[in-house]
């Protein structure tokens, strides 16, 4: 195992709104840090030199995808993401690419954003929310 | 079909076409998300609250286009038929609902244009559809904007309607038609009366055919308009 860059290799999936997994790597450029975070609770008593933790329930992270908004039918981000708004579904994350013994990691999220932005003289961007529901899988592929 | 820059967007904001005069548009659907976790789970759980999707609209104030106009006859409370269109082609898709001004405001600085800033408040949610004809002007009776789906759909559907403007006598008609052939037309609905700017919007139950088109007649010298269609 490596470094690895981005470029062609990296593979976001999630659920349009039939429930069918899509692969959106040819449409995302940017996803926000995603993976696994546990709440800290403090347990730090009058007899401790030092504060003191210990792990709670896994939390719900949020995390954003984005890139050139598209609108190719069927499996492009727009008709994708724009169904999905307020309903559960997979996702599923590969930084290192998806052979075997590749990193995965997996989940079921809410989408809770789903925006498409103009600006004069730039190019038409889309951005998705996604809010985890239960907890995160690391995996392999 | 395909990424797009931001010369291929038109906004249309009941009977104006204000794309001319905006430098940004963002088009936002979301939910709130809701915490039901309890005792028992061993991670954090969320569910879907209420939609409430927004549009944020900033241009140029310019008294001589009909930004400033469009903006002004709709504070406080009017509501009107509001479309960005991602593409002017049959067929691009398109977000729109019946939304009234939240937020109007006008913005100066020193050395700066000054701009004109809103915030857009649909009526329970924006919806995707498609372009039908985009801005068009007709001078007589003529069908426009024939869009083939592929196949029917069974849920009904909402069409929306700017018309931009009227010259001439009489009154003008736009009706919705619909064909499960591409050759023998029927019609879903029809707006009469048109002698001026306005929008509106229509729903329909039931079946819509694989090709709709819309088809204009008028009394008077010109109408100009856009339509959209979004199945349900």
């Amino acid at each position: 195992m490596s470094k690895s860059k981005v470029a062609g290799i990296s593979e976001f999936k999630c659920d349009n709104a039939g429930g069918t997994l899509i692969n959106l790597r040819g449409y995302v450029d940017t996803i926000s840090a995603l993976g696994k975070q546990v709440a800290q609770l403090d347990v730090t008593t009058f007899a401790d030199a030092a504060e003191r933790v210990i792990a709670g329930i896994e939390e719900s992270q949020e995390f954003t995808i984005s890139g050139a908004f598209d609108d190719t039918a069927t499996t492009g981000p727009d008709v994708v993401l724009s169904g999905r708004v307020g309903s559960l579904g997979s996702w599923e994350w590969s930084p290192m690419g998806t052979v075997a013994g590749s990193r995965k990691f997996s989940g079921e999220a809410l989408c809770i954003r789903y925006t498409v932005t103009g600006e004069v003289k730039g190019r038409v961007q889309y951005e998705a929310a996604f809010k985890m529901d239960g907890s995160a899988t690391v995996g392999t592929n | 079909m395909g990424k797009k820059i931001s010369s291929d967007i038109l906004v249309y904001f009941g009977g104006y076409d204000v794309g001319t005069a905006t430098i940004s548009v963002s088009i936002t659907q979301q939910v709130d998300a809701l915490d039901p976790t309890a005792l028992g789970d061993a991670a954090e759980r969320v569910l879907a609250g209420l939609r409430k999707d927004e549009v944020t609209w900033a241009g140029l104030f310019d008294d001589g286009t009909s930004m400033d106009a469009a903006a002004a006859a709709l504070i406080p409370t009017g509501t009107s038929v509001f479309s960005v269109l991602l593409g002017s082609g049959t067929g691009s898709v398109v977000y729109s609902g019946t939304a009234f001004n939240l937020q109007g405001k006008a913005v100066a600085s020193v050395a700066e244009l000054v701009k004109y800033e809103a915030v857009l408040k649909p009526d329970l949610s924006l919806e995707r559809g498609l372009v039908l004809p985009s801005k068009t002007t007709i001078t007589g009776s003529a069908s426009q904007g024939t869009l083939d789906n592929t196949a029917l759909t069974t849920a009904g559907g909402a069409w929306g309607i700017h018309v931009f403007g009227y010259t001439g006598a009489g009154t003008g008609t736009l009706g919705l038609e619909h064909s499960s052939t591409g050759t023998a037309w029927v019609v879903l609905g029809t707006l009469v009366g048109i002698n001026g700017p306005k929008s509106a919007r229509q729903t329909f139950t039931g079946t819509v055919n694989r090709y709709t088109r819309v088809i204009g007649t008028l009394a008077g010298t010109n109408m100009t308009y856009a339509t959209i269609f979004i199945r349900s």
